[in-house]
């Protein structure tokens, strides 16, 4: 089942089937419908990480089927590995959120399974397309379930956030589609076939300078989505009035969104653009800018919320300076961040959600001490936040160290001053959780809070399972991505701007760079080379 | 100037003009059976001149697919035969159809039961086909006065409502302001090419050298039909008469009156004018900027959802001038699709409103709105799929449309245009997503009138422009193939985009059996 094709149409069919059941069921049977939709889907959706064929360069699972055949429109998808990451990282996630809401949402239940099911078919879409058309309307179409879901289930400014959130994301993409109507174009020009399929654009020539609007216009929607700064102004209000699950599934998947499309469409259509300095450099400036912007601001808020949701920015910097540093290893971290990203930042908005419901309040202040009274809560915080931080041993610390250890050989100093991100990242964290979970407990409100119970355990056990797994043994994963990185740097590899072979030459004989040495130091299978790699310490 | 026809003698002249002639006669029934029916008294119609004026359109559109199979009419025929007639006719049909159903509600719910309502919305439609298919700018002038005054009859209906009263006036005035542009317009291109049919114009002009007078000409031209497409700086009637009018009116006006004049705008433009486009291509190129950013944001303000709708179908006309502007078989192609599309998406707009709104039209404020989506779900599902539609979201045919024009814009170098598009298409979100926010995100207060209950043709209607946006987003091919495989007799090769030329290889076949080899032998003639 998993070689015949199908298997990508079925993920992309269950969800939309779903909803429209959802729409069928009244109350808090919708909320079931959902949850067995997305389990059924995850169940579907996991054995692909073992069928994925490691190491082979195109994509796997195609299927291609005209589908307006006078523009050379075709239903076509695929997966590589970075693709399969993320289907992965969406059909964890949307099971939790779905039984993440069953407390939180009151009103008008069937409609926001639905919703969140229609999302999860947009999504999914936008990782598996492989047509323009085909990734456009994805990419479309699952805005407008988050603009109901932050709109109609949201806070108290739900009219501002979704509204903000909409227009923000569809300046940049309006703009992709007249770049992708420019691309086809010059496409049929140079081959007098009209085709909208992602492989066939791929061979288009385009002069320079076309390459740097085009660029641009995909670049604005997806630097909008990720969001880089300073486009990111959108995220902590979206975040912040979102219910839990949209706050879930926003900083969980939809920002992936961004850095996805740089790796599928920006970068490799449009390599000259890509790679020249004024982008590689602004690129990095802003990614650095947004860790330590966003890493000052978080530290000063309030609500731990949109605490939480600045440090999404910050954590999107640290993937954005790997995929734009151009090394293997930066890019493989920067791709494994995103997931990271998607497991503690989704695993946070959860937690947060729990108190929330249980003290209608996000207030930091309002809390202290709450470890006594709810102790399993408070390990899964700390687990959840020293992942966040990157400390070794989570998740978090092989994304990041990945990304510094791959973007140094090509932009040393934004990576010394990316580095000290880090640090501040513990400096907001640990005095939210220091406050939350610890000092006196001194409100009546907070020494009647229950401990979590078996549901709310259900939701985090995986992602606290994740977050180890990922932190002690991240191997599998990237294997899976190494072709796929390959695949961009080949791409970008057209110029020779990337200095990788340079800085091989500089290091002493016997140290191994490059991505097989980086797997092997990193899971141990191989030997390790001698002294100066940098290999982390595991299990700290 | 008597055609020599391909279609051999009266029978085939006959034959050429079937679907008007089929419309004509049955306008002409439904006098006759109302006046009979009614005799003395003064009461309602009955209900057969309703099925009849239905029967009628659909008998019109079964003559209309008679005339695919036609062979093309001879260079100096009056009214082309050619697929760009073909679809226009089925788009104005269409439009002529969901306005039937959907004032069958409401004139019942107005007290405005009266025949001549279905005789004059028959007969505009014939003055549209004729508009859109002739070629010859005496007839065009024919047409577009037989839709323009019936139209105007049409707008001030309600005579009761001194609103719909005052909307009449205003279009009549500016109705008839623009028609003597036009004529003059007409007077002027006749004296500098001797000829007022087309395509001999078109000769004329490739081969002498315009002067004064076909720029005075052309300019005027342009302003006519400006008017009548409502672009700006022309439109200024146009929020006024759109409000004011009898809403299903409203929106056969927004669809059909638009649809066929915009369509016999792109024929003149390009079949008699395509050798001189430096005398209008310019201008053309402002009015759809000017129309597409003005009306958008002037949406932005109005509190009032049917003024913001009738703002909004001036936004799409400057969407379709894009279309008008880039020529050729893609721009062609991308205003006979938009066109359709928008033809479902604002009909039924329009029709839910007035469901909205109530009696005499009292509530289409944007607060009476509120909760709709959770009051009346699949009223308010269908107004939501219309204004994403509207806002060209996939997987709608809006969306479908947009990328259509966005290629055919970007296909004849002229990015900007894209550009600005889809920009005042984001201001456009605004406005729209206003109206879905109110219809979700807020809750009825007790005191907001419910609904009406809509009968079966409305449903019937609004099920018809659901599924043809829902089936223009998902499966657009067979409608892309022929919407691009449209021929358009007479058109000159453009040289805006010289390189556009049948773009799809798919389409390029499909086309060939039905027109191309008779048609290039015909010029070949010629």
């Amino acid at each position: 089942m998993y070689h015949s094709h199908w298997i990508l149409t079925l993920l992309l069919a269950i969800p939309l089937a779903g909803a429209f059941a959802c729409l069928g069921v009244s109350g808090e049977r919708a909320g079931r419908v959902a949850l067995w939709t997305t389990v059924l889907e995850a169940a579907l959706a996991l054995p692909l990480f073992w069928t994925f064929r490691i190491g082979a360069g195109s994509f796997q699972n195609t299927v291609s089927v005209p589908w307006i055949g006078a523009w050379g429109i075709g239903y076509r998808v695929g997966i590589d590995g970075i693709s399969l990451l993320m289907v992965l990282l969406t059909v964890v996630i949307m099971p939790l959120a779905v039984a993440g809401s069953f407390r939180y949402i009151e009103r008008h239940r069937p409609a926001y399974y639905a919703s969140m099911l229609v999302l999860t078919t947009g999504m999914l879409g936008v990782f598996v397309a492989l047509d323009m058309f085909l990734f456009y309307v994805f990419w479309e179409l699952m805005l407008v379930p988050m603009y109901f879901i932050i709109g109609i289930w949201g806070g108290e400014r739900r009219l501002y956030s979704a509204i903000k959130f909409f227009l923000y994301t569809t300046v940049g993409s309006l703009l992709m589609l007249v770049a992708i109507a420019g691309l086809v174009y010059l496409h049929w020009r140079s081959s007098g076939t009209v085709t909208f399929a992602y492989a066939e654009l791929l061979n288009t020539p385009i002069s320079r300078p076309v390459q740097f609007w085009l660029f641009a216009a995909f670049a604005l929607a997806f630097a909008i989505k990720v969001p880089m700064f300073p486009l990111h102004t959108w995220l902590p209000d979206a975040h912040t009035e979102a219910p839990t699950a949209g706050s879930v599934v926003l900083a969980g998947i939809l920002l992936k969104m961004g850095t996805y499309g740089f790796l599928r469409f920006g970068i490799p259509l449009f390599p000259r653009a890509a790679t020249s300095h004024a982008v590689v450099g602004l690129f990095v400036t802003l990614a650095v800018i947004g860790i330590l912007y966003a890493a000052w601001v978080a530290a000063v808020q309030p609500d731990a919320k949109k605490l939480v949701a600045y440090t999404s920015v910050a954590h999107l910097g640290f993937v954005m300076l790997g995929v734009f540093g151009f090394t293997a290893e930066g890019l493989q971290g920067g791709i494994l961040q995103m997931v990271n990203h998607g497991i503690s930042t989704g695993a946070l908005f959860l937690l947060i959600g729990m108190l929330y419901e249980r003290r209608h309040t996000r207030n930091i202040a309002d809390f202290g001490g709450i470890a006594k009274v709810m102790p399993v809560f408070a390990v899964c915080l700390v687990v959840v936040a020293l992942s966040s931080i990157g400390l070794p041993g989570t998740n978090g610390f092989v994304g990041e160290f990945l990304i510094l250890v791959g973007t140094f050989r090509t932009h040393p100093l934004a990576t010394v001053i990316a580095a000290t991100g880090v640090i501040f990242a513990a400096c907001y964290m640990l005095p939210m959780v220091q406050r939350v979970i610890l000092n006196p407990l001194d409100r009546q409100e907070n020494r009647e809070l229950q401990d979590l119970g078996g549901r709310e355990r259900a939701i985090l056990v995986p992602l606290l399972a994740l977050i180890l797994l990922i932190g002690v043994y991240p191997k599998p994963f990237l294997d899976r991505l190494a072709p796929a990185v390959d695949r961009v740097l080949q791409r970008v590899d057209m110029l020779p701007s990337v200095p990788t072979a340079r800085a091989e030459r500089a290091l002493p004989p016997g140290v191994r760079l490059g991505r097989e040495a980086f797997t092997a130091n990193l899971s141990g299978v191989v030997d390790a080379p001698p002294a100066p790699a940098p290999g982390p310490e595991r299990g700290s | 100037m008597s055609g020599a026809s391909d279609v051999a003698g009266q029978v085939g002249y006959l034959r050429a003009l079937l679907p008007e002639i089929v419309l004509t006669v049955s306008a002409l029934v439904v006098l006759l059976v109302d006046v009979f029916q009614r005799g003395e008294h003064r009461g309602p119609s009955g209900s057969s001149v309703r099925w009849l004026s239905v029967i009628g359109v659909l008998l019109a559109a079964a003559a209309n697919v008679t005339l695919i199979s036609l062979g093309p009419a001879g260079p100096d025929a009056l009214v082309a035969l050619d697929g760009f007639r073909v679809l226009a006719n089925f788009i104005i049909l269409g439009a002529t159809l969901l306005g039937l159903l959907f004032a069958f509600d409401y004139l019942k719910r107005e007290g405005l039961e009266i025949g001549e309502f279905y005789a004059l919305l028959l007969l505009a439609s014939v003055g549209m086909m004729i508009l859109s298919g002739a070629q010859d700018l005496v007839l065009i002038f024919l047409g577009l006065e037989m839709m323009s005054i019936s139209v105007y009859v049409l707008t001030a209906f309600n005579r009761e409502d001194p609103r719909s009263a005052e909307a009449g006036l205003k279009y009549f005035l500016i109705g008839a302001f623009a028609s003597a542009f036009f004529i003059y317009g007409v007077a002027l291109l006749y004296g500098a090419t001797g000829t007022t049919h087309l395509v001999r114009m078109a000769s004329v002009l490739s081969h002498g050298h315009p002067g004064l007078l076909t720029a005075g000409g052309a300019g005027l031209l342009l302003i006519g039909f400006g008017f009548k497409v409502s672009a700006v700086p022309f439109h200024a009637w146009a929020p006024d008469a759109y409000q004011g009018a009898p809403t299903p009116v409203t929106g056969y006006m927004a669809s059909g009156v638009k649809a066929a004049a915009m369509l016999a705008l792109f024929r003149v433009l390009w079949v008699s004018l395509g050798s001189v486009q430096g005398y209008w291509h310019g201008t053309i190129w402002w009015l759809a900027v000017l129309t597409m950013v003005v009306p958008n944001l002037v949406a932005l303000v109005q509190d009032d959802v049917k003024r913001m709708l009738a703002y909004s179908s001036v936004a799409h006309a400057g969407y379709l001038l894009v279309g008008v502007a880039a020529g050729g078989p893609l721009g062609r192609g991308a205003a006979l699709f938009y066109l359709v599309v928008y033809t479902l998406m604002t009909v039924g707009a329009f029709a839910v409103v007035y469901v909205v709104a109530g009696k005499g039209d009292r509530h289409s404020h944007l607060a009476d709105f509120r909760g709709l989506g959770w009051r009346r779900p699949w009223l308010a599902g269908a107004l939501g799929i219309f204004l994403l539609s509207l806002a060209g979201f996939p997987p709608t045919g809006g969306f479908v449309g947009k990328l259509y024009l966005l290629r055919a814009a970007v296909g004849s170098h002229q990015p900007g245009l894209a550009v600005i598009l889809v920009l005042t298409s984001l201001v456009a979100y605004y406005y729209y997503l206003r109206v879905v926010w109110k219809m979700y995100f807020e809750d009825a207060p007790a005191d907001v009138p419910e609904p009406d209950v809509t009968g079966r043709a409305f449903r019937f209607g609004a099920v018809l422009c659901v599924a043809g946006i829902l089936v223009a987003g998902l499966v657009p091919g067979p409608a892309v193939d022929a919407a691009g495989s449209a021929g358009l007799t007479g058109a000159s090769a453009p040289s805006v985009d010289e390189s556009v030329a049948s773009t799809a290889p798919g389409a390029r076949q499909d086309a060939k059996p039905r027109t191309h080899p008779r048609r290039a032998a015909a010029r070949a003639q010629e």
